[in-house]
């Protein structure tokens, strides 16, 4: 599992998907619902 | 998220992880930990269901019949410390190569579950995958759930219709260490961070061994210190150079606002092998059994196994 620079593009998009994110819900059909800010 | 290669960047080993370190007092609702699911603590997959009820960061309340559940209540109220009922951050993995299979491939010592907390689960639309769970930790107590879930993200981003509702998996870490504090002081960010980082690349703890085989036990036996290892600026000039010979590694950063934390970072492996001996000569490092730095770099141009 060597570094992939594939990968670096995504994962950098959504680091700044979360940088302009003020809140997040998560949810599951397990019963989960998990707000955080 | 796997690279550090500019300042202000952690490393991860693997990459693909996203993490976020929600204000104070904001974390609340129920989490469920489903079959399936696992427990990165104890590395088992969970057989059964637990229910956590979380009150403005903390477990207030934990239900679940059966092994798992009973577990993690005796493992938590062992600490006799309230911290270790706390939520350390969020996140999710996006490493298609990290496999959830993977944790039942090891015994419990030779693996810290690292690879689990970069799995990615199902893809969304663009721009970038949203996935599975992140992690961390080492503290004190951790407790991390890992489970199949649905998050709708609130800011620009979701306005931008990048990812206004997306399946993920996500790791909650639980347990506050200074560790966490560390990592949250050198963001220094309030609100839902913003980056990535694993701290079982960035804390002496053993580190998963899990893509090959060139193992070292000896490099990561037992635990050590419970410090972090932030990313510091970069070294500049001739500092810089003389760190580039020396295989890009590992980089000791400059003193400054951290400079009581472990003060090293693994750089990009520039040399397509050695990326876990970063990691481990990184585990000496925070260990103090390492004291040079020149030093532990020399001995790993000449020989990965050798941190």
């Amino acid at each position: 599992m060597v570094p992939d620079a594939a990968l670096e593009q995504r994962v950098r998009a959504a680091a700044k998907m979360l940088r302009g994110t003020k809140r997040m819900r998560v949810t599951s059909k397990a019963g989960t619902d998990l707000t955080s800010t | 998220m796997g690279w550090t290669d500019k300042p202000g960047t952690l490393a991860h080993w693997p990459g693909g992880l996203v993490v976020s370190f929600p204000k104070s007092k904001t974390v609340n609702g129920t989490l469920v930990m489903a079959a399936g699911d696992i427990n990165l603590t104890f590395k088992r997959y969970l057989t059964a269901p637990i229910r956590m009820t979380l009150t403005d960061d903390y477990v207030t309340e934990l239900v679940g019949e059966g092994a798992d559940a009973e577990m993690m209540r005796r493992y938590l109220a062992a600490w006799g410390d309230r911290e270790a009922y706390a939520v350390s951050h969020v996140g999710f993995g996006m490493n298609p190569r990290a496999r959830y299979e993977a944790l039942a491939m090891y015994d419990q010592r030779d693996s810290n579950g690292t690879e689990l907390r970069a799995v990615a689960a199902i893809s969304c639309s663009p721009p970038a995958p949203m996935n599975s769970p992140a992690a961390t930790p080492r503290g004190i107590s951790t407790c991390r759930s890992w489970h199949h879930d649905r998050a709708r993200w609130h800011g620009r981003g979701a306005r931008r219709g990048v990812a206004g509702r997306v399946w993920v998996m996500v790791s909650v870490v639980l347990a506050r260490s200074a560790c966490d504090e560390a990592i949250q002081s050198f963001f220094a960010a309030s609100g839902l961070l913003r980056g990535a980082c694993h701290r079982a690349a960035l804390c002496a703890d053993p580190l998963a061994r899990n893509d090959e085989s060139n193992y070292s036990r000896s490099s990561t036996g037992g635990r050590a210190s419970p410090k972090c290892l932030s990313n510091p600026p970069a070294p500049r000039g001739a500092a810089r150079e003389r760190h580039r010979r020396h295989a890009g590694i590992i980089e000791k950063t400059r003193a400054g606002a951290h400079a009581d934390a472990a003060l090293f970072h693994v750089a990009r492996n520039h040399f397509g092998r050695t990326i876990t001996v970063a990691v481990q000569s990184a585990f000496k490092i925070a260990a103090g059994v390492i004291q040079n730095i020149a030093t532990a770099q020399s001995m790993n141009s000449s020989s990965p196994m050798v941190a």
